[in-house]
This record gives structure tokens, C-alpha cells and sequence, in this order.
């Protein structure tokens, strides 16, 4: 819970008079899910058919310039004797107290990079069947704070976030972290359908469990103080006749005993649209994750892949993708080579 | 030579262009008017339009949030209507708000199957913004004039 200190009770008493009142409730509850087909080989062949996440969204026009968004997803969970665990992934009052511009307070995604900005959990949304490989290693998906929000301005739509909160599970305001995270980004969208945008974040963790930080596989808890900075740049056009997005990270991680490591990702995807609901694609992904970091560990991983989205409706598609997998874990001293035939059917409702 | 060449082009395809913008204005002038409640506005024009119905202000000059209203996948004009505002196919249109609305940036638009439930919904709702064809009839407090 989020501890609230007297001046900011006050900022609302302030603020509650502004408020208008709506002059009538608009309330919309959309569903959003995924069931996924797997097969791996390497030295064997695995297969995997799951029921991915389950996502109910619920928007509200609460007041003419407060509105709620919440977002409660009900995923695998191999603790839970179901198999599935739910968790709140965005529940957030926005206030828009002029023109384009807001403040939202609540859980929400750090709108750090296009990818966890626009489509959160939502896999009818992705035009690839993964998020990129920075999203387990890198990327602070969820933050819980106070956002100031501004778009649409100017000629070139300009937009800008400042984030103050937590990454961390503990879900209050510097618990985890030496002080409250801060994310600062920007984008313009010169164009309908392209998007060009450059974040940066800052976190200083102590002894913080970050399981829910980045969806990451096995992410290490540090008892030392660790600085953990990420610069990501993102390029998105989806265009008629081309669609193409990249995500650029680069993640800093410092601690006084063994210093600085800087590691890097890059995700590019480029789509052709046949016609507008058939879009072949193909695309790489890599990330790398320097010797001295300690959150993540030494590795490296690489990523080919080519594939097809079939969109019967905007709420219904298809993806088949067939990916080649390079990852060699350092740390581990073990490496991996595999192909990954996966298919997924992402609806919402 | 080769930089006349890609003058004339470029000149050529420019006109092309705006000839194509100007018949949509003109498609758009003699078979829809636009309507809203308590905009504050009585005159707009098509650049303006677009950027309205593409979620550009949240709210009007009178402070009242914007209410976008649509024609659904039912109405008889959807098709037209998507490709003159938006430039786009109406499934390009969902897609493009379903998205806006994900990310929680805009509220979610408003879909209707005819003019009747668009005048209905926008006669009843401030701030609500939306056309329906030249021959409906609506009361002139709601009618916003398109100018060139």
C-alpha cells in the first residue's frame, strides 16, 4: 500500500474542487486472452500447450476529467494448486487537470519503452508472439507512484511521462529501494501510425525482490546497493505497406565493490502486409549482459525469427513464428542452440 | 536533369494529392454535417475534424471532455466516414482506437448502428462529437459548420 504523507492528502483536498462531476457513469469491461502451442528442439524435442494469461480491463469515466483503468490478470502460476494465480497489473486513477495534460496515480507500466507503453498485456496487440528479450532482463515492467502525463502537443503530437514510484513487490514507495524510482520519457508522433520515443529510469535496489520487476527467469536478490539505469530508444511505423519496430536498450548496473556494467539489447521487428489483416514478418533479437553485472549475470542471447499474423477481426488473430535460439549463460558455463516452432491465439472480447 | 525529373514528380504527385484531399472535403461538405453538444464551437474545418476524431484534446474550449462518436460496423456509411477522417479501412479504425483505449490514453469511443442513436446519444451527452448524412435532422444548436 502506498503510505500518503499529509501534503499530498492536502494537494487532493485542494485539488477536489476542481474536480467536475460527470453526468453520467461510462463504464467499458473488455476481456483479453491466449492459448499457446510450443515445440522446442534441441538435443530433444519438448512441446508445450498452454493456457496463457487472461486479462479482464475495465476503463471509467469516473468524473468529466477522472477516470479509472484497471487491468487484473489471471496467469500460469506453478505454486498454485490450479496451476493460475491472478495479480493486478494496472489499476490507476488518472486526473486531467489541463488540457493534455494529467496526473495518475496507482500501479501501472513505466512507459520506459513503445513495447511496455502500448501493449502491456494484451497479445492480441503484439505483432510478435514474444516481447523482446529485454522484458526478462532489463525492463521495469510495473511501477506502483505518481505520473505526470502529457500528449498530443504541438504539431508533432509530443508526449512526456515523469514517473516517481517503486519497481520492486513491495508496493510502497521506497520499499526495496533506497529511494522512489524515477522514469523520465518522451516520444512525438509525426505521423498517424509512427511513434519515436527515448526513456530513461533509475532505480537504487537493496536486498529488493524484483520477481515481479521484469518477468525475469531467476533474477538474483542483491544485498549490496545496486544502481540500475536504462536508456531505451524505440522506433515504431505501421504503415500500409511496412510495418517496423525497434526497441533499443542499454542498462547500466553499478555497486561500489565491483563497479559498473553496461549491457545491451536491441529488438527489431519488420512486418509486410500482404493486405492489411495478413502481415508476414521476420526480425532478431540480442542481449547482452556484461561479466561485473550481478543482477542479471554474465550472458548472451540471440534471436532470428520469421513468421505470419492472421487477423480474422481487430480481436482475433493468429500467429505462427519460427525462431532459431542462440543463448550462451557464462555464468553457467552452458550454452544452448534451438529451434522454437510456436503458434498463438491471441482474442479479446 | 535527373533533379527536373524528380521536380516534376514530386509536383505532379503533390497535386495529385491535394486534388484527392479536396474531393474527400468535398465528398465530405455535401453529405455529412457535423454535430456536437456544448463545444463551444459553430465553425471548424476538416483538418481540425480529423485531428478531433483521432483523440488530438481531450477536452473542448468549454472545458467538457470530448465524447467521440462513431458509426458501428452496421451503419451504412462506416466505411466512407473511416476512410475520409481517418484514412483508413473501418477494421483500421477500431483497431486504432481499441489500442488508444488499452493504453489508456482516451476514453473509448462510442459506436452506433444509425443517425437516429448518433443525434440520440450527442443530443443527450455534453461534450459528444459526431456526423451523420446532410438530410438527418438535427437541431441547430448542435450543428458545427465545416469551413475551408
Amino acid at each position: 500500500m502506498i503510505k500518503l504523507k499529509p501534503k499530498i492528502l492536502l494537494f487532493f483536498m485542494i485539488v477536489y474542487p476542481l474536480v467536475g462531476v460527470t453526468q453520467k457513469l461510462r463504464t467499458s469491461i473488455n476481456g483479453y486472452g491466449h492459448m499457446d502451442c510450443d515445440v522446442y528442439v534441441d538435443d530433444s524435442v519438448t512441446s508445450f500447450l498452454d493456457i496463457g494469461e487472461h486479462d479482464l480491463f475495465i476503463t471509467s469515466a469516473l468524473t468529466n476529467n477522472i477516470s479509472f483503468l484497471g487491468e487484473i490478470v489471471v496467469k500460469p502460476l506453478s505454486s498454485s494448486p490450479s496451476g493460475f494465480g491472478a495479480s493486478i497489473e494496472r489499476a490507476r486513477l488518472k486526473f486531467q487537470y489541463y488540457k493534455n495534460h494529467s496526473l495518475i496515480i496507482g500501479k501501472m507500466h513505466t512507459p520506459v519503452s513503445f513495447w511496455n507503453d502500448v501493449y502491456h498485456h494484451g497479445r492480441v496487440f503484439f505483432p510478435t508472439i514474444d516481447r523482446p528479450l529485454s522484458f526478462s532482463y532489463f525492463t521495469p515492467v510495473h511501477v506502483v507512484g505518481i505520473r505526470f502525463q502529457g500528449q498530443n502537443l504541438g504539431d508533432l503530437n509530443f508526449g512526456y511521462d515523469v514517473v516517481l514510484g517503486n519497481t520492486t513487490m513491495s508496493g510502497q514507495l521506497t520499499g526495496g529501494s533506497t529511494r522512489p524510482s524515477i522514469t523520465l520519457a518522451a516520444h512525438i508522433k509525426p505521423k498517424d501510425q509512427m511513434r519515436i520515443g527515448f526513456g530513461l529510469f533509475n532505480e537504487d535496489y537493496k536486498d529488493a525482490d524484483l520477481s515481479g520487476h521484469n518477468h525475469s527467469h531467476g533474477i538474483n536478490t542483491v544485498t549490496e546497493q545496486i544502481s540500475f539505469n536504462l536508456a531505451n530508444f524505440s522506433f515504431a511505423n505501421f504503415g500500409n505497406k511496412l510495418h517496423v519496430l525497434d526497441e533499443f536498450s542499454m542498462n547500466i548496473t553499478s555497486m561500489d565493490s565491483i563497479g559498473m556494467a553496461e549491457n545491451f539489447s536491441n529488438y527489431i521487428y519488420i512486418g509486410v502486409p500482404i493486405k492489411e489483416r495478413y502481415i508476414p514478418f521476420f526480425g532478431f533479437d540480442f542481449l547482452s549482459v556484461e561479466v561485473k553485472d550481478q543482477l542479471n549475470r554474465e550472458q548472451f542471447r540471440i534471436k532470428y525469427f520469421v513468421g505470419y499474423r492472421h487477423e480474422f477481426t481487430p480481436m482475433l488473430n493468429v500467429k505462427a513464428q519460427v525462431e532459431y535460439y542462440y543463448s550462451d549463460m557464462t555464468y553457467m558455463n552452458r550454452t544452448n542452440m534451438k529451434w522454437e516452432y510456436k503458434i498463438q491465439l491471441a482474442y479479446g472480447f | 536533369m535527373v533533379f527536373r525529373i524528380i521536380f516534376y514528380l514530386s509536383l505532379i504527385f503533390s497535386l495529385l494529392t491535394s486534388v484527392k484531399a479536396t474531393a474527400q472535403e468535398l465528398d465530405f461538405s455535401s453529405n455529412y454535417q457535423i454535430i456536437a453538444n456544448e463545444s463551444g464551437l459553430t465553425e471548424m474545418n476538416i483538418a481540425d475534424l480529423r485531428k478531433r476524431f483521432k483523440g488530438k484534446y481531450y477536452s473542448w474550449e468549454t472545458k467538457i471532455d470530448v465524447i467521440i462518436v462513431l458509426p458501428s460496423s452496421k451503419h451504412k456509411n462506416a466505411e466512407e466516414i473511416s476512410r475520409i477522417i481517418y484514412d483508413k479501412s473501418f477494421y483500421g479504425v477500431k483497431k486504432f482506437w481499441l489500442s488508444l483505449v488499452f493504453q489508456g490514453r482516451f476514453n473509448a469511443p462510442n459506436f452506433f448502428d444509425s443517425d437516429e442513436e448518433i443525434i440520440d446519444f450527442i443530443s443527450k451527452n455534453k461534450g459528444a462529437l459526431g456526423f451523420v448524412s446532410k438530410k438527418a435532422s438535427v437541431s441547430e444548436k448542435f450543428v458545427i459548420t465545416l469551413i475551408p
